[in-house]
This record gives C-alpha cells, structure tokens and sequence, in this order.
C-alpha cells in the first residue's frame, strides 16, 4: 500500500471503557422500570387460562370494588388489531384468547397491591376451542384456525401470509437449479433440526408508561429499542398524528431485539385513556415476561446439501417452519430474513429456501439478537461438516473452496457483493489457526472427559425496509463542549461511547466535552428507524459525521472573517479552528461556536448547530417470486472457534476455548468490540446448551422462571478467549466500520454441533445441547465410547485401590 | 419459582426472641402460620399465592436457634435458622469439622449462590421439602437427627422420616423443627458430594457417599444416600449392605451400585428437566466417580 496515508487518530481504535459504566455500577442509571410519575395507576394484566376458547363473557364486577381499583378493560374496550408487519395483534384478547397467558383483561388501580387484588377476583367464562401447538400440524388444512379473518388484517407489502390457514407468512428464495445441482453432486446430505422457544432474558422486563393528556398530546416512558419505530407504529395502530406522541426512552436494561419494534405501548396509551387521563405503568414480572411478552419462535427446518468431488457446493435447499406462537409481530420478517439469507457466508447458484411464520396457540414471538441468521446457520453450517466428512475432506478447505469473494461473488439474494465488504477467507484463516485445527486437542486427567474442536463461519447483515434512515445533530455549548443528539438506543451495545468518540476525534476536543444524553425523546432526538440489527454505528454514526462536517463548515465560514482566509485553508483540530500551515493563526473552537465577538463589540456567527443523515444506498424491495434483490447495507463476516470438554457419561458440556474472528471495518473502540465478542460468545453458548421454554399440554410455559430456565452464569464461561478483529474497511462506514453486534453469537451452536460432531462422532441436530440430549446421543451413536468411559471410571478405581493398599503396606 | 404477582398477600408479622414464644404463636394459629427462616421458599411461595398464611413467625431472632457447634464425641449441631454460609464459614474455620462432614459442607457451599447461601437456612432448605434440596442426602449420610417441638414437647426424627415427598414433611401444624444433630462419622472415613445440574438450576440426581476404612474387610464402611432423582431423600442401606460381604471392596462395588439401582428404580422421577432413565444412570455414573475421588482422598491424605 505505498503512498497511503496512515491517519493518527487520538482516539479511533481507542479502548475506551463505555461512558454508561458509571451509572450502571453506581445505580444512578435511570430504566423505566424505577419510573413514578405524580398521580400515576398501575396496571395488571389477567391472563388466559385457556390455549384456545371463545370469551363469553367477563364479569369484573367484583373487582371493581376493590379499594383503589380505577377501572377494568377487556378486549371489547378496544376492538382493533395493530401489528409492525401483519396487523395480527390485539391489545387485550377479542373474542377469543389464543394462548394460555394471553391477556384478557386489564385492572388499573391506585396500587400494584389493589391491582392484583381485584385481579383474582375477575371471573371470565370461557368455551374451550380445539388448540393447535405443533406448527407442522398447525400447516395442516382442517387445522384449528387462530385468526379465521387473517385475510382481512392489514398486511406490509413485503409479506404474504395465506388467509385461511395458519400461515402468517410465506417466503421462497429461489435461485438456479436445485434438481440440475443435485444431479452434479458427489455427495448430498440432510437432516432435519430443531431450535426450542426461547426467552430473551433482559435483565429489565418490558416496563412501560403511558399518559394521554387531555389535550390530545401522549407522553410515553418505556423500555424501548426504537422510539421512533414505535411512535410510528403507535400513531398508525390508534389513528393519531404522529407529532402528538411522544415516546421518551431512558436507559434499557438489555434488549436484543425483543424491545424493537411496537411493544405495550398502545394498550397503556388506551389505558391511561381509560382511566381518565391518568398516567397508567405497566411492568411485567420475570414470570409475566416469559409468559405474555413475546419470546423467541422455536423453529423446525430441513436441509439439503450437495457437493461436487471437489467440494464445490452444488446445490442447497432448505425449509425453515418457525413456530410464531399466536401472533407474527416480528416473527414474520425473521423467517423471511433466515430464507433470504440461508447461504450463509458462501456463494451458491443452486438454491431453494422456503421459510414460513405458522400461528400455534402459544406464547408470540418477536426478534431476537440474529435475526434469522442462528438460525439458518445451525442447518447449514452443520451440513457442511456432516457433506465435508463424507467426501473427505477437510470442513475448512470445503468452506475456503466456496466462500463468498467480494467484488466478484453473488449472494444468495442474487446481489453482488461489494469489493470492500470484507475478507471472509482471511477469517477463516484466523479461526482455524486460532484453534489448531487438525491438531488433536489436548485430553484431560479423567478419562470420562474428552475435549474436542469445531468451528462454523457466519454472515450478518441487518434486515431493514430499503428506505431506514438515521440521522443526527450536534450543538455546542459555551464552553466549546458538544451535545449530541441521536436516535439510537443505550441499551449495552456501547454505540453511544463511540458516537462520543467520534465527535471528540473530528474536533480535537476532549471525550469528557462530548456530552450524549441517555435520554431519547422523539421530540428532541434526532430520527433514526430503529435500533436493530447491528446497524446503530454505522448508520447513525454516518449520519454523525454528516452532522460534524455541517458543523465544520459553519464554523469556517464565520472564522474565515475573523482570520481573513478563505474557508479551503481552514483546519479545524485541537479544539480550535486555525489556518492550515500556520497553525499559530487561530481561534479557540469555545470563541466562535456561540458567535464571535470582536474587540469593539460587533458579532458574527451565532450558536453551531450541524445535521447530518443518513439513508441505505442502492437497496432494493426483494422480488416476491424469487426472493432476489439487495437487502442489506453491510454484510459482516465472521466465524467461532471452539474446544469443549464432554463428559462422555453425563453429557455434561464445557467451553474451555473460544475463538471470535469477526472482520469489522474498523473498530472504533477495540474494548467495546471484545466485549460484544465475549458477550455475545456467552449469549450464543447458553442458547447452544442450556436455553429452551418448556411447555406443558395446554401450551403453556412450564418454566416462566430463571430457575427451570437457565441461562449461561459466570461460572459457565469459556477458560481461554482468543478474540481477533480484522480491519478491512468499508468505504461507506464510518471510519470504514461494519456493524457487529448480532454475528457474534450466530455460529456459537454450530461450531459446538461441530465438535460433538467430530470429536465424538455424534450427531446431535436439536438444540439445545442439554447434557441427557448429549448423553442419550452418545449412548444411541457412540455405545462404545460410554462403555469405555465407564470402563476407565472402574479401572482407575482398582488403580487407585491398589496404590492405597500399597501405601497402608508400607505404612505397616 | 415464578409469580405473576409482584406484591405480597397481606398477613401478620411477628418476631419472637424466644423458642417458647415462637411454639406458643404456632400452637395458636396453627396452619394459619407460616414460620419465616431465610424466607427463600417462603417468600417465593407467597408470591406465587401457594400459601397466603394469616401470620409470618419469623424465628432469625431466637439465639437458639441460629446455633453452630461441634463438640467431640457427640457432633455437630445446628440451629434450624443457621444460616447455609455461616456453617461453611464455621467449616472453613474448623477444618478438622469441615472434613468429618465433607458431603455436607460440599452440599451446602453449592447451594445456588453466595447471596442466597447468606439468607437461607438449613432448617428452610429442610422444610421447603422439594426432592432436589441439596442438604438432603448429606444428612441422610450422617444420620442426622432431627430435633421438632411444640408446646406439648419435644421428638426427634430422621430427615428420611421427615421429609415424606414433595410438599410433604412430617411436621404437625403446632410443631417447629429446632436442630439438626449430626453424630460424629466413623473414624477415619472420607465422605463427599455429588450433582447433576443440567440446564436447570437444582440437581436432578444427588449422591452423598462416606468410606471408612476401605482397605479393611472388618472394619470398612460404605454409605451411601440419594435425593433429588426420587420425589424423598434416601438412604440406600440394601446397597450399603453389599459391602458387608467378604472380598474386596472395589470388587463388591458393581454389586453394590446394581443393588442401588434395583432399590430405587421404581421411585425415580421422570418430568421435563430429566428422564427416569438419566436420572437412575446419573446416581450410579456419579456414584462410581464419586467413590474413585473419596479413595483417592485416603492416599492424598497419607502421599
């Protein structure tokens, strides 16, 4: 790279700690949750105690004399459906409750105890109707239908759910000749696998409050992902201008795109109008989060691979049937991003992806940190270790062979890849050298216990309408500090940090005169669509520089009078504006960002304010036959590394490596980006080991706790890390950089399907991998290897017998 | 443990400061009274609605019962309100203590979390009465002795009489389990814990195991007590007895922990987090590894 001109930055590629720590370690943190407002009710929902029944009839007389009850809505209070996607959604049952936990019923009350009180005193008559929970049955004509009138709701144009069925959406990617590819295959292999229901598990549950003021103004305080989004979704759903609402979002306690989109926010909006125009709160217990919130949609999918004799792959088809529970929200948009985008990290021109959302009578589902990608990567990064072997070959050399190249490559969408999106065989490099692959791993002291190595690659790009934008406003204060003022959210990704970073590094000023407020307000915030996706850095950090760029300019133009040279020989660094060359010719940035003031009085400029935006380039809607187009703005490449511990006779799994390699751009803060790596790594492994929502034989969550529902602890983490970050930059990311907050947890399961798979030569294809699953698999694939495990336990037994009574001879 | 409720019912509180005042509030309200330890079941069955008690008798106040001392020859004794980290504690300072009762003091200092183990008690963990508590087969090891009273007296018991199954224990509405004695081991023995935790945060299979004496037909020992796989704790004796016949103990071991599985097949449970069949496996598996650790504990202690 000779000529190029190394840029030293003062703090870009900083490790920088998060600018939230100190509130988060300190409590002063504000989350909704804490919130009061004066004269403030509290809601409590009453839920279904039925998977599927007709409503005839709520007698809630009793509750509303409870002490301190206000007032008790039903669904009839609101007949009307709303919904981000397919308007599916009810904000209290209507005429007929769909799962077991489906609110019915609302009690708003002076207290939380008046409220739960007068709760159980609500009497509801239900006509039990035949359930569906299974959601292949749930595909079956003649299927108890959930929503009989599906073909009336109001659907976005990206999605095609099938009236008359319990298909709420329907999605084909389909691209060459699988039949034609299948035919040139040496070896084909398939299966089917599983993923369960799962929770998010944000440590703050859904927390929102609403006041709908009497003059027609809505003020909202929740626990939201996407202010913006929701405000939309929120105007449109009840009728109203959007300008009259206004959400107001403080920090979130953990999101992961269960907090995206529209939550509770209209049904406490209609409360709080309700219970006339007082501001209403609605917070959700663990065991209400887990029971009425929506969840993570467990999935049932096929896989079919073929490749040549030289490992090329010839052909893929896969279905993916997510089981959306009783409404689509965003389950709909994540089975249709795991169809587009089923290919993974590779380039394949034989391919067919069905991918359908199907109603059952359980809890609904929204996204989740991935977004499809977890779950089209169990299937097919599985498959090619399982076709890799049978062909033997090397599973690294089969996924270098077909790797997606930029510049050159089409992607499954049938998009070309652009030149600078990465470099995916560089990661693949890393993740096997990082790993030793294709050198044994170490063993251990116990026999019982062997430790084997896998790997899988990922890909993610964030799923957004073609048309998502971001934008973002800086402002200076009379010191020469900055606030900034942008739309995306605060809830543990760190964006915030680099934003601030950012600012800081463009104006040579120091990070602590950065001031980015916790607070999001639609009314004072800049707009971006969403916090979703891994897209918060780079579209709203675009949109920041923008802003800065504004900035610099009207700060040249006024300094350009006073230092009486023209605005191109104008630098501004260091905190101060001067002359490029003559750097001693200056004025501080604090003497002209509120206007200058020269000696005898008169002043020019005025208050700095920069704008800046930013919107998708080049995107396209995707045909609706073939599934093709351009969908994303980035595609981040990436893969996962592991060497597990099995121990052969409980089944019992323990990550004592992980490997993270995650091509990003540029990393911004290095800090933050391991932490999103180690984060992310824990979140993949709990979900590959240990999450899955039991239901019982009405459907209903049997473990709506963190006891029966586990989730990865410290103790649970991997010994070693080894976490390395790329850099090849992105012309049209900030500073080059990529999004990463979602793709290191995508390839986690399959790397550890992987190396249960070569290490053990068990095939284990359902998830989670809970030790009986683990234990079973190796008793039914591998007996021999328990049989010797077993065997060892006893002869170790008799070796340690005999040195004992060795040792008491001598000691005689 | 889960609750739709983020209130509690209403009910009444009290504090006695002495063991009688506390059997005189229970003799008057009876099963209208819910006694008040750590509060980790309790509180949690409240929320839940599964119990909605009149009054709350809340006994970390009574001296006496909040006891942990050792004394040679006659054991180990416990207040039922002793708190789970103060008897590691008191182990931890006591080594000689902590290694008499191994099993327990492995048991105890796995229980969920430091600050869980800094509310709950031993008598909760005992009278919360789920199969998985982990305090259940180490005193089964030990046979422990259980000391109840109520205003009419005092009995004694043992936690395999007490605890009768799920939600069930052997305790009359008026009555309030005080201690837990546990007698000293046989000399010499080494004893220990094991558990399965399999995505869930309570064991579905537990093993306590104590060896005295292995090398020696005459005097040796074998102990052995499940919980957690069957709906009560119990102490395996069919098993225990197989050691009692001629030959060498690791000879015998196969038989024993067959013995073991015959005993307890019928009884083991099967539901959501784990099979029957996982369940009976896991006590044997962790039962052989268990006993390779306990033998390898002699020669450690003589290398």
């Amino acid at each position: 790279m000779g000529g190029a001109v190394v840029r030293e930055y003062r703090y870009i590629g900083k490790r920088i700690p998060p600018r939230d720590a100190f509130d988060k370690v300190t409590g002063i943190a504000p989350y909704v949750y804490d919130m009061e407002l004066p004269g403030m009710l509290y809601v409590k929902l009453l839920q279904s105690t039925q998977p599927h029944a007709r409503i005839k009839g709520i007698d809630y007389s009793k509750a509303l004399s409870v002490s301190g009850v206000v007032a008790v809505a039903t669904g009839r209070d609101f007949p009307f459906r709303i919904g981000i996607y397919v308007g599916d959604r009810d904000l209290l049952a209507i005429e007929k409750a769909l799962w077991v936990g489906h609110p019915v019923a609302a009690v708003i009350a002076e207290s939380p105890r008046a409220a739960e009180k007068a709760l159980d005193l609500i009497e509801v008559d239900y006509e039990p109707l035949q359930p569906v929970f299974d959601p292949i049955e749930a595909m079956k004509p003649g299927a108890p239908l959930l929503h009989p009138d599906l073909g009336k709701y109001r659907i976005s144009p990206a999605f095609k759910p099938r009236p008359g069925t319990n298909i709420a959406n329907e999605f084909r990617l389909s691209k060459g000749d699988v039949d034609k590819g299948f035919s040139k295959a040496s070896v084909v292999v398939e299966g089917e696998f599983s993923i369960p229901f799962m929770s998010h598990v944000y440590m703050e549950t859904q927390a929102v409050i609403a006041h709908y003021k009497p003059n027609g103004y809505v003020d909202i305080w929740s626990s939201a992902q996407s202010p913006f989004s929701a405000r939309y979704l929120l105007a449109m759903s009840l009728g109203m201008p959007v300008g009259r609402i206004r959400i107001h979002v403080p920090y979130v306690g953990g999101g992961f795109g269960g907090k995206a989109g529209l939550g509770w926010e209209p049904l406490a909006v209609m409360l709080s109008k309700k219970a006339g125009y007082r501001p209403v709160k609605l917070l959700f217990t663990r065991s209400e989060q887990m029971r009425l919130a929506p969840v993570v949609a467990g999935v049932k999918a096929w896989g079919k691979l073929g490749l040549d004799k030289e490992g090329r792959i010839v052909a893929y088809q896969a279905r993916f049937i997510f089981d959306s529970g009783a409404f689509g929200d965003y389950t709909v948009n994540v089975s249709r991003t795991a169809g587009y985008a089923c290919t993974g990290s590779y380039e394949v021109d034989n391919v067919e992806c069905l991918s359908y959302a199907v109603y059952t009578n359980k809890i609904p589902t929204t996204a989740l940190r991935g977004f499809g990608y977890p779950e089209n990567h169990w299937v097919l990064e599985r498959l090619i270790d399982m076709a890799a072997k049978k062909l033997g070959m090397d599973p690294a050399k089969v996924r270098s062979i077909n790797l997606l190249k930029p510049g050159k490559s089409k992607t499954s969408t049938g998009a070309r890849l652009r030149e600078d999106a990465g470099d995916p065989q560089r990661v693949l490099e890393e993740v096997i050298g990082s790993l030793g692959w294709g050198r044994e791993p170490s063993s251990t002291d116990k026999p019982w216990k062997i430790r084997a190595k896998g790997f899988a690659l990922s890909v993610k790009g964030p799923s957004q309408p073609p048309d998502a934008s971001s934008s973002a406003i800086i402002k200076f204060n009379e010191d020469g500090s900055v606030d900034v003022m942008v739309g995306t959210g605060n809830f543990g990704q760190g964006t915030v940090t680099s934003l601030a970073m950012i600012v800081a590094e463009e104006f040579g000023i120091p990070l602590d005169k950065v001031h980015v407020h916790e607070m999001r307000s639609t009314n004072d915030s800049a707009y971006t669509w969403q916090t979703v996706g891994s897209r918060g850095l780079f579209t709203d950090g675009s949109a920041l520089l923008e802003a800065i760029k504004d900035a610099k300019s009207k700060i040249k133009r006024v300094a350009s009078a006073v230092l009486r040279v023209s605005e191109d020989h104008l630098e501004i660094g260091d905190g101060k504006v001067y002359v490029k060359g003559k750097p001693w010719h200056y004025i501080p940035l604090e003497r002209i960002v509120m206007g200058y003031l020269y000696e005898n009085g008169n002043a020019i400029g005025g208050p700095i304010i920069g704008a800046g935006r930013h919107i998708a380039e080049l995107n396209t809607f995707l045909d609706p036959e073939t599934g093709q187009g351009t969908p994303t703005i980035f595609y981040t490449f990436g893969g996962t590394g592991v060497e597990v511990e099995v121990n052969v006779l409980t089944g019992e799994i323990k990550v004592v490596k992980a490997v993270q390699v995650f091509d990003i751009g540029k990393a911004i803060n290095p800090l933050l980006v391991e932490g999103q790596m180690i984060g992310g790594f824990v979140m993949g492994q709990s979900r590959a080991l240990y999450e899955e929502l039991i239901f019982d034989e009405m459907g209903s969550v049997a473990n709506p706790n963190l006891s029966f529902y586990y989730v990865a602890r410290a103790k649970d983490m991997p010994d070693e890390w080894v976490l390395k970050i790329i850099e090849t930059p992105q012309s049209d990311g900030p500073y080059g950089a990529r999004g990463i907050g979602e793709n290191v947890m995508i390839a986690v399961a399959p790397a550890i399907g992987n190396a249960l798979y070569h290490g053990l030569s068990v095939d284990v294809r359902s998830l989670p991998l809970k030790a009986e699953r683990v234990w079973r698999a190796i008793r039914e694939q591998n007996p021999k290897l328990y049989k010797e495990a077993l065997e060892a336990v006893k002869r170790s037994i008799r070796e340690s017998y005999k040195k004992l009574r060795e040792a008491l001879v001598v000691a005689r | 443990m889960s609750s739709p409720y983020a209130t509690l019912p209403e009910f009444e509180y009290a504090r006695p400061s002495t063991l009688e005042e506390a059997l005189k509030l229970l003799a008057k309200y009876g099963e209208e009274a819910k006694v008040l330890a750590g509060g980790v079941g309790l509180i949690t069955f409240m929320l839940e609605r599964l119990v909605s008690p009149r009054i709350v008798i809340d006994i970390k106040k009574i001296p006496e019962l909040r006891r942990i001392e050792y004394t040679e020859g006659k054991g180990l004794v416990l207040g039922a309100a002793a708190r789970i980290s103060e008897i590691t504690r008191y182990m931890d300072s006591n080594p000689r203590v902590r290694e008499k009762y191994r099993a327990l003091y492995e048991a105890l200092s796995r229980i969920a979390d430091l600050q869980i183990r800094n509310r709950a008690t031993i008598g909760g963990n005992i009278c919360e009465a789920l199969p998985f508590m982990d305090s259940y087969a180490p005193l089964a090891l030990f046979d422990a002795k259980l000391r109840i009273a109520s205003v009419e007296g005092e009995r004694e018991t043992t936690i395999t009489d007490f605890v009768k199954g799920p939600g069930f224990l052997d305790l009359a509405p008026n009555e309030l389990l005080v201690s837990i004695e546990l007698p000293d081991p046989p000399r010499e023995s080494r004893s220990g814990f094991s558990k399965i935790v399999p995505a869930i945060e309570y064991s579905v299979a537990s093993v306590a195991m104590l060896v005295a004496n292995p090398v020696d037909p005459r005097s040796r020992e074998v102990r052995i007590a499940v919980s957690a796989a069957t709906p009560a704790p119990i102490r395996v004796r069919e098993a225990e007895e197989v050691f009692r016949r001629e030959g060498d103990i690791v000879d015998l071991l196969d038989a024993a922990l067959d013995r073991m599985t015959s005993a307890i097949k019928e009884l083991v449970i099967e539901d959501p987090y784990a099979s029957a069949e996982y369940r009976l496996e896991m006590l044997k598996v962790q039962a052989y590894i268990l006993f390779k650790r306990l033998l390898d504990s002699f020669l450690q202690e003589r290398g």
